[in-house]
């Protein structure tokens, strides 16, 4: 009996607490895919500064560990507690419209941010209730696949082994991770665009995005293709750094000897490698960009007003119908000061 | 009554990792016609096992004991980490720890393995103290650790940036070497001995094999089991604590991603290795030998270009060979 | 004992395991209705023998016979369908489930609806109360868990479930092993009632007193030999004992020399921290003086002596070594106050099973002394270990093939030896042995007898926990006996007799 009453007695306090923590602001939820990952946990910073300094939301945040029913499991929990707003960083990609549709139904507007679109019926029919703000992956690839064409083409010792086609290792991140694939894809058809023969070396070399294993798989092709590689294209720094790790235990760079290696992200490491001129280039997503854009939407929509290319006003971001766009810039020895942004901002 | 012929299926038993270890090189030396084998193939597979071997030998030390530790992996991320926001160049941009003065190499290393200690200790006190069972315990610890340390690496200015400007003279203890030999290949092969003399001449280890033999029938024969259990959980804290630093002056950087899984291929290198999952047995040798096994699949299979995809499906058959043949030699010949 | 059939005949078996022959043309006769004791020291051959009879073992030679026809073996299972069943010396109930599903494990009663088999609980509960009818077995409700029931109730369901197969020979091995003597005699009701019934039981033990009670007709087997069959009826206990080890052995114990000193050991008021264990104890061993104690299951001895040696917590008392006051908080206090413990599990809490002999022998004494076996250099002095270990082999006379040998590869006897190596090496005043025979062959127990007065000789105290009666009163020279946690008596070794110590060991209440 007693223990029927406290249980009574905790969850009334419970629900109270709840109602009146989200009775006064309008609430957003907001579901990151990875709180260990680099690029969103400094969005994620920067997002709860920005709504900390502004104070129109209660906002939190929920992690999903990179997992789909982590993320399912969190965003229920979200739905129950009657939330506003759901910001998504979805990565059910198997299923994009109807989570986001089950969202919409039970009342909330939605930000899908940084993951791929739904369908254009979803966004039609839920106009002005669902947003996406994110980059267009492909940029990353493209931008890494350009700039190694434009370096391939200036110069001709670069066919290391002089069979006319450029021999290049792949690092994967997560097989099934969608920038992996674009990143991959992309990087590659950019070159061909340029009319460049490619030739891949070592196969699907997956390290997690993670440093100290792309430096072991490298040296392990080193050991056997160090006069055949001509480039090395990473799907983030941290693996483009390993990469360059090698390679320097290798024998390279010291002595003029020279291999492009590309990566993605600008990390502090990644410019540094930049400007000491071992990284080639790294693509730059703006994580500011990304968590200023997500806010500007929401306060957009709790304001009523229409989502525009103007009303939206960051540089570098453009609106197309509910579908808000954030470049990529290619980050070289030439540019390195456009990399810099400040996490502590609270503008928006 | 012995047969005195030579019995080559049990020759084969006896040394099953042996016997995979060469057919894999012979394979991969095949594909690769000969250029597998040489000695920077030799040097690279030993410096990338370095590192393995020290949280393998750690990890040794607990399973001897009859206890588990999965809190392994996350301590090498935690010391890596935070070895290298003490080794950070005056002049990086995001530096950790802006007002800090340019230490010596022995600075960090020192803290990695204290911290790693502390750690273990709390590991021992939670299992043989507070009777939590040591699977869930070092569970516990490891996903503390991991939160502990993404928390330390979001603090401003770094912002969960992975750790750049680390000092030269830090980073040559993980890459440099003296007359060739990678420093990182002599800590872990001078550990090891130690490690071996350790269990084998000194009569605390003979105490960790008799704990994890029987702790009952070791506690009847007066041997503190509480202290050695305390005792088996630092060491293996002070080797991930080592190994986590050295990770970071290897690779120059650090995240708080490092370690990922690191216990969980150093578990399966002792078991693969020869030691009980039950405690009691085991040794040096064989964990060695495990590690290397293991980064010669990894090496050698990338070596010859192979899809990473593969090399799962090859690593996960050879732990199951391994141990299939490996159980076999205990069988009572009935 | 009757002109009645012949059930199982085994005709000269012969099985050989790499390096040892352990059955050589072996034959047993087994008649309807008889209980046949098969006796030997172990490693004689006669687990061989059974697991060859159980299709565990298939013989290398020979033939068996079953109703007269002759039959392979391949398995248990075909066993069984011939109707033979094995009790075994380790049993294994699934703890977990009840009564009547250890007993129908994987073959279950059931109703069919379509291809789904429901279990019929309801047939399940009857046919199991029937059963247990059949065998007298009234106190047990078949939906009683069997992780509830003591030991030898399991013991009673492992026969109750081979009756249920219908075995028409049931092979028990050291069935009494762990029973109390008022659950021993439970069995052998029960085995009484299967004999009349026509049942064949092949018995296995060492317990001569249960073997001449019970069998119709032994055999001996010595060395994976036999050695003959023999109406029990013509046999006594030396006889038994000679034909078993193959050599004269006039008496079971050792001839005593003992010199009584000083009181050397006190214990005094002596209670336990659980309420339910031992209260208010007090007693005392002198120099050179075998204290036994007696009782049955539940009387605390081995708690009451665990506590001595520091392994539980005690409430309030005092123990008093050579007229000093000493405070014992853990078994390293214990041994460093020259305490010794052979434990009565030898398998729970006495071998370390996968280590070697020398690291059985030395693991107490480097307790003890670390720095005994240290070199100059703090390394370990292995030759020393080796050497300090070998001695006590030979003095011991262990059989082991060398010292690296795993101990689990040893027979029970010996590794007892090993432990009691372990503790002499302490060079200890005070020896306590609990149960220190238990499931040793008499060789062995002969020796360990001889070991026993051996240490007394020197002075040594010595407290023998023992469970067999004639042990006590042929060993010990004061017997104290316990009852639920409370000293019912001491009686002196000379003069006390089997009743006596009965008596005091069911003294409830007193």
């Amino acid at each position: 009996m007693k223990k029927l009453v406290a249980f009574f007695l905790t969850l009334t306090l419970l629900v109270s607490l709840s109602m009146a923590g989200y009775a006064a602001k309008p609430s957003v939820g907001v579901l990151w895919y990875s709180f260990s990952d680099t690029f969103i946990a400094t969005a994620r910073q920067c997002l709860l500064n920005i709504a900390k300094a502004d104070g129109t939301f209660d906002l939190q945040d929920a992690d999903s560990m990179g997992d789909v029913p982590t993320q399912t499991n969190n965003l229920n929990n979200m739905l129950t507690q009657g939330r506003d707003y759901i910001v998504i960083n979805n990565i059910n990609d198997n299923d994009v419209d109807n989570v986001i549709q089950s969202i919409v139904d039970n009342g909330c507007k939605v930000v899908m941010a940084n993951c791929s679109a739904a369908s254009d019926e979803t966004y039609a029919a839920n106009e002005g209730k669902v947003f996406l703000v994110t980059s267009q992956a492909t940029q990353s690839g493209t931008i890494m696949g350009e700039k190694l064409a434009e370096y391939w083409l200036a110069n001709p010792d670069a066919d290391r082994n002089g069979n006319g086609k450029l021999d290049y290792i792949m690092l994967l991140g997560f097989q099934t991770h969608y920038d992996t694939i674009v990143r991959n894809e992309y990087s590659i058809a950019a070159l061909k665009e340029a009319g460049i023969e490619v030739n891949n070396i070592g196969g699907d070399i997956v390290c997690d995005y993670q440093r100290a294993q792309a430096q072991d798989k490298v040296a392990a092709l080193l050991a056997n293709y160090s006069d055949d590689i001509d480039a090395i294209i990473a799907c983030n720094d941290d693996m483009a750094l390993g990469a360059i790790e090698a390679l320097k235990a290798g024998g390279f760079f010291g002595d003029g000897t020279y291999i492009p290696v590309c990566g993605v992200d600008a990390t502090a490491a990644g410019q540094e490698a930049v400007a000491d001129g071992t990284m080639l280039v790294t693509a730059l997503n703006n994580p500011i960009k990304l968590s200023q854009g997500i806010y500007k939407v929401l306060k957009l929509m709790e304001a009523g007003e229409e989502v525009t290319t103007e009303s939206v006003d960051i540089e570098g971001v453009h609106v197309d119908g509910a579908k808000v766009w954030i470049s990529y810039i290619g980050i070289t020895k030439d540019n390195l000061e456009e990399a810099a942004y400040d996490v502590n901002t609270t503008d928006f | 009554m012995k047969s005195k012929t030579f019995d080559t299926k049990k020759f084969l038993m006896n040394n099953v990792l042996y016997v995979i270890m060469i057919v894999i090189i012979i394979t991969i030396a095949f594909i690769s016609k000969g250029r597998f084998l040489s000695m920077r193939v030799m040097r690279d597979i030993l410096n990338q096992s370095s590192v393995r071997v020290l949280v393998a030998l750690g990890c040794m030390f607990v399973i001897l004991s009859g206890q588990a530790d999965l809190s392994g992996g996350r301590m090498v991320g935690l010391a890596a980490v935070v070895s290298g926001t003490l080794a950070q160049q005056q002049t990086y941009a995001i530096k950790f720890w802006p007002g800090l003065p340019e230490l010596p190499v022995i600075v960090p290393v020192l803290v990695s393995i204290l911290l790693g200690v502390a750690v273990g200790l709390c590991n021992g006190w939670i299992v043989a103290k507070l009777r939590v069972p040591a699977f869930l315990a070092t569970l516990g610890v490891q996903m503390i650790l991991f939160g502990a340390n993404s928390l330390y690496i979001n603090k401003a200015p770094n912002n969960s940036q992975p750790l750049g400007g680390i000092l030269q003279s830090f980073k040559n203890l993980g890459s440099g070497n003296v007359a060739g030999i990678n420093y990182i290949i002599i800590i872990a092969v001078v550990s090891a001995v130690l490690v071996h003399i350790l269990l084998t001449k000194i009569t605390m280890g003979k105490q960790i094999y008799a704990v994890g033999g029987n702790p009952e029938a070791a506690k009847v024969s007066g041997i503190n089991v509480f202290k050695i259990t305390l005792i088996t959980y630092a060491i293996a804290g002070a080797f991930y604590g080592l190994a986590g630093c050295l990770e970071c002056a290897r690779t120059g950087s650090a995240t708080s991603n490092y370690g990922l899984s690191y216990e969980l291929d150093a578990i399966a290198s002792c078991i693969v290795g020869g030691c009980s999952a039950g405690g009691g047995v085991g040794g040096v040798p064989g964990v060695f030998l495990g590690v290397v096994i293991f980064n010669v699949i990894n090496y050698g299979l990338t070596f010859i270009g192979l899809s990473s995809y593969w090399q799962y499906v090859v690593k996960g058959l050879i732990i199951i060979a391994a141990i299939a043949i490996d159980v076999r030699k205990y069988d009572r010949k009935s | 004992m009757t002109n009645s059939g012949v059930l199982l005949q085994m005709t000269d078996i012969s099985k050989s395991f790499p390096g040892v022959k352990a059955l050589d043309k072996v034959s047993i006769t087994v008649r309807s209705g008889t209980v046949h004791a098969l006796m030997g020291e172990n490693g004689a051959g006669k687990s061989t023998l059974m697991k060859c009879a159980f299709g565990l073992y298939h013989p290398d030679e020979g033939e068996i016979k079953i109703d007269g026809k002759s039959v392979t073996l391949e398995n248990p299972r075909k066993a069984m369908d011939c109707g033979i069943s094995m009790i075994h010396q380790e049993l294994q109930p699934i703890r977990t489930q009840n009564v009547m599903e250890n007993i129908w494990v994987g073959r279950y009663p059931y109703k069919k609806t379509g291809p789904i088999h429901w279990v019929d609980e309801k047939k399940m509960y009857d046919d199991t109360k029937a059963l247990l009818d059949e065998l007298h077995i009234h106190d047990i409700d078949p939906y009683t868990s069997m992780g509830e029931l003591s030991v030898s109730h399991c013991q009673l369901l492992e026969i109750a479930r081979s009756v249920s197969y219908g075995a028409k020979v049931i092979i028990m091995d050291e069935p009494t092993s762990s029973l109390t003597d008022a659950e021993s005699e439970l069995l052998f009701a029960i085995i009484s009632k299967l004999t009349a019934a026509g049942t064949a039981i092949i018995y296995i033990s060492h317990r001569i007193e249960e073997i001449l009670r019970l069998a119709d007709e032994v055999t001996i087997l010595r060395d994976g030999e036999l050695v003959g069959c023999w109406p029990a009826s013509e046999l006594d206990g030396n006889l038994i004992v000679n034909r078993m080890v193959g050599r004269e052995m006039t008496t079971r114990f050792p001839p005593k020399n003992r010199k009584i000193g000083e009181e050397y050991l006190q214990i005094e008021n002596f209670t336990s921290a659980d309420p339910s264990s031992f209260k208010d104890v007090n007693f005392h061993v002198r120099r050179g003086e075998v204290l036994g104690v007696g009782g049955l299951v539940g009387a605390q001895r081995t708690e009451l002596m665990e506590t001595v040696f520091g392994l539980r917590p005690l409430a309030s008392g005092t123990i008093k070594i050579g007229g000093k006051q000493v405070e014992i908080k853990n078994a390293y206090d214990a041994i460093t106050n020259g305490i010794a413990l052979l434990t009565e599990e030898r398998r729970a809490t006495g071998i370390f099973p996968l280590l070697d002999i020398t690291e059985n022998t030395v693991v107490a004494k480097e307790a003890k002394e670390p720095e005994y076996f240290h070199m100059k250099n703090g390394l370990l002095d292995s030759k020393k270990r080796n050497n300090e270990t070998q001695d006590y082999v030979e003095k011991l006379s262990v059989k082991t093939p060398t010292l690296k040998t795993p101990i689990i590869n040893l027979s029970g006897g010996n590794q007892q030896k090993v432990l009691l190596a372990r503790w002499m090496l302490t060079s200890p005043d005070i020896l306590i042995l609990d149960e220190p025979t238990r499931g040793i062959d008499v060789g062995a127990k002969f020796e360990i007898y001889t070991l026993i007065e051996q240490l007394v000789e020197q002075g040594k105290c010595v407290i023998m926990i023992s469970s067999e009666m004639p042990e006590l009163l042929g060993m010990c020279d004061r017997i104290m006996v316990m009852c639920e946690g409370k000293l019912t008596g001491i009686l002196d070794g000379e003069t006390a007799t089997e009743e006596q110590i009965m008596l005091l060991a069911s003294s409830y209440n007193k």
